[in-house]
Order: structure tokens, then sequence, then C-alpha cells
């Protein structure tokens, strides 16, 4: 079996800003669809072989719901425009997630290199740190609620704060324990800053750099062709 | 005393455990946020008028808990400048000045000594985000029509959006109706800190 590549948190900022401006600027569902098809393979060959799979199978549903309606939309319940943002979120989302759960220690020495503001880069390293769990974290208060019967939709507000409650304590101690744990690691230290994995921008990474503005060009150009 | 001094960052004193906690608390409104507009994207109308609505409400006691937790200033323009990075990514980078204009408008409202401790300069800070967010939409319209209809949106649904955004009353009733919704959830925000978090000695 293969090892899975990895790329360098600057190439994927790279990657994920030209999936922006394609999902901003191309109109044509073919494109879409090859663009669907290219940032799979970029997942698979970082070894994200199941979200791959599922957020292009997604995508691929919304597609074949589109085009069976003839753009048209779902009936009410599903119309053309909630097809339409699904397709491109997944798009957004397949190029964002490699950075979801990223050590703290990586993204910091990264951002630190690229002298990204302190205010800026902090929160965003919490954040991606985070976000990957916050699911876990309802469908936890979710099943404690529904194991003692408290959720209940006769009395919502009384329900929302039986959710939103524990949520919140969870979330505020998880934010001390991850405060204290990059601080006992120096993430406020402003000196130079290291991680146990190399931060080099390397040949592979500018490969894919490469890679990725070649096919923005193309599928632009190829967007042209079809609107010609 | 000179430990505190080292690990303060921000120019305005911020310490890694508030940037922790202003970047925990925006995750999950970000996923809580998604989630809901992904549920109620079915209806363009409800998505249209009544998402924002919702959210202001839903995301109240978060924002309220972030900012007595934090009680620092920049928790407000932080949060949107969050918002506007999911936005650019989301939508497309035209509509993030939207947010960081309107992030700098909320922060500017939270001006003053210990404003971040007062439930009403908070709730005024979350409405002014919340009508940002409630806008959005209408600011797609209204000034950047050329980009939207650049990405590929349909002619339909450009209709369908017009015909709402360019109509007073129905601007004018997602805008009340996020404002009386966010103060709402700020009050009900406020009553949960002093029931558990105060209490519990998890906000001063």
């Amino acid at each position: 079996m293969r090892k899975a590549l990895y790329f360098d948190f600057r190439a994927k900022i790279v990657i994920l800003l030209l999936t922006m401006l394609l999902v901003a600027l191309i109109t044509s569902n073919i494109i879409i669809y090859t663009i669907l098809g290219v940032l799979a393979l970029y997942l698979i060959v970082q070894g994200a072989v199941w979200p791959a799979l599922k957020m292009s199978g997604v995508a691929l549903v919304a597609a074949l719901l589109k085009y069976l309606s003839l753009g048209q939309g779902i009936t009410v319940l599903m119309p053309d425009m909630f097809l339409f943002i699904i397709i491109r979120i997944m798009l957004m989302l397949m190029a964002a997630h490699p950075f979801m759960g990223m050590s703290p220690g990586e993204a910091i020495a990264v951002f630190k290199k690229m002298h990204a503001p302190d205010t800026f880069a902090l929160p965003v390293t919490f954040l991606l740190r985070f976000m990957p769990t916050v699911k876990g974290e309802f469908a936890g208060v979710f099943a404690a609620l529904r194991l003692r019967g408290l959720l209940s939709i006769r009395r919502p507000l009384r329900a929302l704060e039986y959710i939103i409650v524990p949520v919140m304590f969870r979330a505020s101690r998880i934010s001390e324990e991850l405060a204290a744990s990059a601080e006992a690691r120096g993430i406020a230290n402003p000196g130079r800053h290291t991680c146990r994995r190399e931060i080099v921008f390397r040949k592979m990474d500018i490969a894919v750099c490469v890679l990725g503005t070649a096919f923005t060009v193309v599928f632009l150009i190829w967007q042209e062709v079809l609107k010609g | 005393m000179a430990n505190q001094e080292k690990t303060s960052i921000g120019a305005n004193g911020l310490k890694v455990k508030d940037f922790a906690t202003i970047g925990i608390f925006s995750a999950i409104m970000l996923v809580v946020f998604i989630a809901f507009s992904m549920l109620t994207g079915a209806s363009l109308f409800f998505n249209m008028i009544f998402n924002a609505v919702c959210v202001a409400f839903f995301l109240a006691p978060f924002y309220v808990y972030m900012s007595m937790k934090v009680h620092k200033p920049g928790v407000a323009l932080i949060y949107n400048l969050i918002h506007a990075l999911l936005t650019a990514l989301m939508m497309g980078p035209f509509m993030a000045p939207w947010f960081i204009v309107g992030g700098i408008i909320a922060e500017l409202s939270m001006l003053g000594k210990d404003s971040y401790k007062k439930i009403t300069r908070i709730g005024i800070s979350w409405a002014i985000t919340s009508l940002v967010r409630a806008t959005h939409g209408m600011a797609e319209i209204w000034f950047f029509s050329q980009a939207y209809m650049a990405s590929g949106v349909s002619q339909e649904q450009i209709a369908v959006q017009t015909q709402f955004y360019t109509s007073v009353p129905w601007v004018l009733l997602s805008c009340a109706a996020t404002i009386i919704m966010a103060v709402l959830g700020c009050i009900i925000a406020n009553r949960l800190m002093n029931k558990h978090f105060r209490k519990s000695g998890l906000i001063k």
C-alpha cells in the first residue's frame, strides 16, 4: 500500500484559494464535475479516501438530481438553488478538508513562518483543531438527553437550554485545556517556532501548486471556449 | 505578572486562552450555522428571509458567553473576520468586505470600559453582527450583482432574490425580525449565564 502524501500548509492554502476562484467563476456543469474529480484525487493521494468518496458522492447525487430535474429542482423541497449550493459547498469542503484537525503546533509554526498576525492566526488555529470534533460534542449531549428522555419538542426553550448549556460547558473546558497545553508548548513565545514535522516547502509542494495553477488556467480557458 | 505579560499577545491584551475561547466558540457557531442552513436550504423563501432570524436567536448564547468569558476588546471583530473568511471560501471573495466592515462596526459599538461585561452592549454588537448576516443576500443583489451572476447562479434564482430583496416590506420584515430575535436571544442567554455560568464561576 502506498504511503499517503503530505503537503505543506502553504501548498494547501494555494489549492484552497484556486478552488475558491474556480467556484466563484465556473458556471459550466461539466467543468464543475471535472474539478470534483480532481479534488477527489487530491484528497485520495493524501490518504483521505473515505472523506473523498463521501463528499464527492454527495455532490454527484446533487448533480444527478439537478440533471434529472432539467435544472428546475425536485419540487419545492429541493429547488435548483439548493442543489447548486450543495455542489459548490462540497467542492470547498473537499479543498478545505486537509486543514481539519491539524495539530496546533504545526499550524502555528506555519503561521509564524508566514508572518500572519497572532490575533488572526491563533483563533484560526484553535478553530481548525476543534472543528472536526464539534459534531461529536453535540452527538454526546443528544445521546445523554435521549437516554434521560429530556429531548422533547413540547418545550422547545427548555430543550434548547438542555442542549446548549452542556455543549458550552464542554467547549469552555476544552478551550482551557487546549490553551494550557498550547501555552506549555510555548505558543505565545515570540521567538522562532519549531514543529515535530519539518515545515519546508518541498519540490512536491511546488509541483502541487504548479499543477493546481495549470488546472485552474485550463478550466478557465475551457469555460471561455464553451461560452464562445 | 511577568509570565502574564509574556503570554499576552494581541495589542488589546488578549491571551492564549482568550484566543482559544474565540476559536472554539466560533467553530461551534459556524458548524451550527452551516448545519442549520443546509437543513433549511431546501426552502429558498425561508433561507432568504428567516435563516438569519433563527440563527440570530440560536447562536446568541454562544456569542454572549464568548464575549463575557473573554471580556476584552476584539471579540466581535475576530468573530466577524472568521465569518468573513468562511464566506469568502463558500460564496466567493466578493462578499468578504461586507462582513469585515460589519465586524468593524460591531467592534466599534463595543467601545468603552467593561462593555464586554454588559449584556446591553453585547446585545447591540450581536444585533449588528446578525444584521450583517441577514443583509448579505441583499448586498449580493444590491451591490455585487455582476460578481454574483458570474458565480453561475440560475436566472430564476436571481429573479426570485431580486423580487424579495428589492421589496421594502420584505427587507424591513427580515431586518426587524433579525434584530428582535437577536435581542431576545441575548436576553435568554443572559438568564442562562446567571443561572449556570455565573454561579459556577466560569464567568465573572
